[in-house]
């Protein structure tokens, strides 16, 4: 496994042990960098977000809280907070592999074998491989217990059927952290198992979705008859609900991080647009912009807050959903406050009485509508909030 | 600054508090006696809490707004009135930055031989750098004429920390109370308050103890603080409705289940669990800002004081909705929570006016010039000549 040292060739990691300080390293870094914009076309959108990633991994700024014998700086995971907010106020775009840097490569880490270590961190955090997450299925959304994707055991491996559905990026990933049925007579939530599956693998078969958006960042994926070997099943068989549960709380940490940062890129556009305007005579805009910027003081304190947590040690599943909640409340009312500024223009006709261009915050206003339904319902972090924070009882018959 | 953890604080203050005090006290408050208010201020004092924001070398525990976002998070959960910033910590806000007289006056306030409080509040709750704080009153250099309205427990002062003009140049000075000082004591609805309008008859001044821009800029910091504190304490009130809230709803019985057990009333008490969250990160966040000189603290503090007035109404309302009937009777003592609720929103500036403040803040920030210094200069502008004023 190659290791990156202290100093690379030229010069541009120092290990920085200091929080401020490296958000100066970073900082300063960022400022010296040609900023790629995402191109329209998706599929060039994809090369230049992987050449991205990857100048971001020779510099030493993927993986800051991996442990350093996997390829990370073993930096905390304040470091990754750090570094989204400074890429967010420059406009930098994520990582492409962010669901391989956030998700499957730390649930590899607690749980993979050494030769699954080996075959799949280093090119997550180089982004040479992308990866998709095949959790929800059609009739398994917010009860993702209920999933039917069967994996039946064959000579040398498993064979794979049934679909998946909101697979984010599915389309440009070349593998696909699965979960499946082993064991289709056990209790829901046993018996069921965690894959690490080549998209190439013949018998898969991707459909993107065209959301309310006009993107088409998800997709339906088709497994049929998919034939992988045993050395695909991440730990122990009739485990994955155990691994998946943890993927999901690994996710909402750096989640509400880099949410935070790419939604401070948007209240800055906003506040650009704003200070043309003649913002001390117009009561209103004043209020309007106050709102936005009070809500992006709260999600900074709140996603500051979490990473203060998780270095703790102290950060519970069960409180990830009061985060979510919150996060998807504050989303919401951020962009219903800009789509009531974008006035008459709001479904992107024509310029909009601040310069901001409709479309793109139109897009913004209906990608926020989805804040409270991804990753569990709002009405789900409602009910597991009542259940395991509050332990509240429950009605009879409830699931 | 003392190497003490906040949680310390909170916690030493709820073991205190929670023997000491609550609702049954609270209703009591508003009737209490000047040797009743002593006994209850020496016993404070035994604690510190009146010296914890107080400078080490003036005889104070040196403490942060890290420490004092803590204490009042405690105050606010066992309805403790009396000790906000706004009135009985500010006046050693002030008085630990000004001269001799002030340092001697703070240390008589310290040992409860003469309280001091603050007299500057703004009455409609307009804009952070409103011209409330320095209109209002004629000073001539040596005595204060005119009227400062809504001060919270005037009736207790020996002395009065006043924030006024003279010749159009902002001043804040110390007024004893004697036979030209008169009050009117305001009825309120909140027990914890106590409110009066006071007149001044040409007060003689003990001193002036800050003048021109060190008087904006000391007030400046002063509402910061109190923004933070009032937040806070509004953090341990909504602390206090949730958990009432989860009582009740357990004990309650209808259709042969606890009404916790129905979806609706899970979803609001899941509801003020995410709200109370949200402000309590932005509450340590305001602090934090303070304590370590950040720019961006009395921004921050602005987000955190309309935050709390959004989330201490919400949760208010619906407690009393989820304890039904028995919430709307004096039997219940949620009313005493709500009613503070509505005082709580009230200090520090109204919600709508800093929030209008707060985006004229942000997009100060966005081209890069300091809010704190911007924002002085737009309050010297509002400071007028009052009348008869003399150098």
């Amino acid at each position: 496994m190659p290791s990156r040292g202290d100093t690379m060739s030229d010069g541009s990691c120092r290990d920085t042990t200091d929080l401020e300080s490296f958000r100066i390293e970073f900082r300063n870094w960022l400022l010296s960098q040609d900023i790629p914009h995402p191109p329209v076309d998706a599929k060039d959108q994809v090369l230049v977000l992987r050449a991205w990633q990857r100048r971001l991994y020779d510099a030493g700024y993927i993986g800051l809280h991996w442990p350093e014998k996997y390829g990370g700086r073993g930096k905390g995971i304040l470091f990754s907070a750090v570094a989204a907010q400074e890429m967010a106020k420059v406009g930098a775009p994520p990582p492409i592999g962010k669901i391989g840097i956030e998700v499957v490569g730390p649930t590899i880490i607690r749980y993979g074998s050494a030769e699954q270590k080996m075959r799949h961190l280093h090119p997550i955090l180089t982004g040479d491989d992308i990866w998709c997450l095949g959790f929800s299925e059609p009739g398994a959304g917010s009860d993702l217990a209920a999933i039917t994707t069967r994996a039946n055991r064959v000579d040398k491996g498993f064979v794979i059927s049934g679909q998946k559905v909101w697979t984010s990026f599915a389309a440009d990933a070349s593998w696909c952290a699965l979960l499946t049925r082993t064991e289709p007579d056990a209790p829901r939530h046993q018996g069921l198992s965690y894959f690490l599956v080549p998209m190439d693998a013949p018998g898969i078969e991707v459909k993107p979705i065209v959301q309310i958006t006009g993107d088409t960042e998800f997709c339906e994926v088709f497994f049929d008859n998919v034939a992988v070997s045993e050395d695909t099943v991440l730990g122990d068989i009739n485990m994955g609900w155990t691994y998946v549960l943890s993927s999901l709380d690994m996710e909402r940490g750096p989640f509400i991080m880099r949410r935070y940062a790419e939604l401070g890129v948007w209240a800055s556009e906003l506040f650009e647009a704003a200070s043309h305007a003649n913002i001390v005579s117009q009561v209103d805009l004043a209020e309007d912009i106050g709102l936005v910027a009070i809500l992006l003081d709260i999600l900074g304190s709140a996603s500051y807050d979490t990473a203060e947590s998780l270095a703790r040690g102290t950060h519970t599943m069960e409180f990830g959903s009061v985060e979510k909640l919150l996060f998807s409340q504050i989303e919401q009312d951020l962009f219903s406050i800009s789509n009531r500024l974008l006035g008459r223009h709001r479904t992107g006709v024509s310029g909009s009485p601040l310069g901001l261009v409709p479309g793109r915050w139109a897009n913004g206003y209906l990608y926020s509508r989805a804040a409270s339904i991804y990753s569990g319902t709002d009405q789900i972090q409602l009910n597991i909030i009542a259940d395991r924070v509050l332990n509240l009882p429950r009605s009879e018959g409830h699931g | 600054m003392a190497e003490i953890d906040p949680l310390e604080v909170s916690e030493g203050a709820y073991n205190f508090l929670a023997r000491r005090w609550g609702p049954r006290e609270a209703r009591h408050y508003q009737s209490e006696s000047p040797v009743e208010f002593l006994a209850r201020w020496r016993e404070f004092n035994s604690l510190a809490w009146h010296s914890l924001y107080v400078p080490e070398d003036l005889g104070g525990l040196g403490f942060d707004e890290r420490h004092l976002a803590a204490l009042f998070e405690q105050v606010g959960s066992f309805l403790v009135p009396g000790l906000s910033l706004d009135n009985f910590l500010g006046a050693p806000f002030f008085l630990a930055r000004g001269g001799h007289a002030a340092a001697e006056q703070l240390g008589r306030h310290l040992a409860g031989e003469s309280i001091a409080i603050v007299a500057a509040q703004t009455v409609d709750g307009s804009d952070n750098f409103s011209p409330e704080p320095w209109d209002g009153l004629e000073f001539d250099g040596r005595s204060l004429s005119g009227e400062r309205k809504l001060v919270s427990f005037a009736h207790l002062a020996d002395t009065f920390v006043v924030t006024t003009c003279q010749v159009g140049v902002p001043v804040i000075v110390l007024c004893r109370v004697g036979p030209e000082v008169s009050l009117n004591r305001l009825p309120t609805i909140d027990v914890c308050d106590a409110p009066a309008n006071i007149i001044l008859d040409r007060a003689p001044i003990v001193d002036v103890i800050f003048r021109g821009s060190e008087a904006l800029q000391l007030f400046a910091d002063y509402m910061t603080v109190v923004r933070i504190v009032t937040a806070a304490e509004m953090l341990g009130l909504c602390r206090s409705l949730l958990n009432m809230s989860i009582t009740y709803s357990q004990e309650r019985v209808a259709f042969g289940k606890p009404i916790a057990a129905f979806q609706a009333l899970r979803n609001l008490l899941a509801q003020m669990t995410t709200d109370i969250h949200g402000l309590s990160t932005i509450v340590k966040a305001s602090a934090r800002a303070v304590a370590t000189g950040d720019l961006g603290a009395p921004a921050m503090a602005m987000s955190a004081k309309v935050h709390a007035a959004r989330v201490g109404k919400r949760v208010s309302e619906t407690a009393l909705q989820i304890h039904g009937g028995i919430g709307f009777t004096d039997e219940c003592d949620l009313h005493l929570y709500f009613k503070r609720s509505m005082t709580l929103q009230g200090i520090g500036g109204e919600d709508r006016a800093l929030t209008r403040t707060r985006g004229r803040l942000a997009l100060d920030d966005f081209h890069g010039s300091d809010p704190i210094i911007a924002s002085a200069e737009r309050a010297s502008d509002n400071c007028t000549p009052t009348q008869g004023g003399m150098a």
